[in-house]
């Protein structure tokens, strides 16, 4: 109480002399390097959360390229380019609504012109599959243990929400 | 109609070299056939001897063989009953399994998943 009295009757000019424990670094600071200090942490942040969408969208895009250099027959179907949107849809979204560094799956041609991605973590498991054709629906099943359930409705928190629950968070 | 002895092994075809690593996707039925219609049965054989020229021959995409036991199918509540084809006396079927429709998607995928479990060992194809 006694400080912010003081603070209140200094101008601007006067921060620069009032010291401060930064707690992040342990060190006593100007009021002003603190200013800066907390500016560049929230920076870097933001920087790392950046990087790390970035890195999980080109994680999953090169792993899913792989698949194009598969055998595939008339029994056994390529991937169609909509599975392949499809699914960069929703892993894009995936990675801008997780702001950290995500498990890779493993992508899977079903042999019907779809792809699935799957995670497995410590028994639980996660199945994001995308059919070849907008007929028929995407969907993420999850499964631990004998619990498992399939959500259809892919928006940002679904994804939010069973992603949480394969990292244990 | 002959039945399966509960001891004799069950061979699912691995289709994709990505099978071997997750398993479930080889246990799906297909979602729709060259008629229209949804797979209804999971096709399967209880002999693999396949050798080299047989799988060069078939020109097919065959990674190998995912080997189960009849009984451990037919303690999930499904079947495997002969279907033999003129060219393969050894073809069976895994039935009683839920088709791979919109309304069944929980069921089929929970299914795969646990015959996928029930995985054996994996013979791969012969080099």
């Amino acid at each position: 109480m006694n400080f912010l009295k003081k603070a209140a009757k200094l101008n601007s000019n006067d921060l620069s002399n009032i010291s401060i424990f930064d707690v992040h670094t342990e060190t006593t600071v100007s009021l002003a390097e603190l200013a800066v200090k907390t500016f560049e942490r929230e920076q870097n942040k933001f920087s790392s959360i950046e990087i790390n969408q970035q890195e999980n969208v080109q994680n999953f895009r090169e792993k899913l390229f792989e698949l194009t250099q598969d055998e595939y027959t008339e029994e056994f179907l390529a991937p169609t380019n909509f599975a392949y949107q499809s699914i960069l849809k929703f892993l894009d979204s995936l990675s801008k609504s997780f702001n950290k560094r995500l498990p890779v799956p493993s992508f899977i041609p079903d042999g019907e012109g779809g792809i699935r991605a799957e995670w497995e973590i410590q028994g639980r498991e996660l199945r994001l599959v995308c059919p070849a054709k907008p007929d028929w629906k995407p969907y993420l099943y999850h499964e631990e243990g004998d619990s498992y359930d399939v959500e259809k409705d892919l928006k940002a928190r679904t994804f939010i929400k069973w992603f949480s629950w394969l990292l244990n968070e | 109609m002959d039945t399966i002895p509960q001891q004799s092994p069950i061979y699912r075809a691995i289709k994709s070299n990505r099978w071997k690593e997750k398993k479930p996707s080889a246990f799906l039925l297909r979602r729709q056939l060259a008629n229209g219609k949804p797979e209804e049965e999971l096709s399967v054989i209880t002999k693999a001897d396949c050798t080299k020229e047989v799988c060069f021959a078939k020109q097919n995409t065959c990674f190998g063989e995912f080997k189960l036991l009849a009984e451990h199918i037919r303690e999930l509540g499904l079947d495997v009953v002969p279907r033999q084809l003129d060219d393969n006396p050894y073809h069976a079927a895994i039935i009683n399994l839920p088709l791979y429709t919109e309304e069944n998607i929980k069921e089929a995928e929970r299914i795969a998943g646990l015959l996928a479990k029930k995985v054996l060992s994996i013979q791969l194809r012969p080099k």
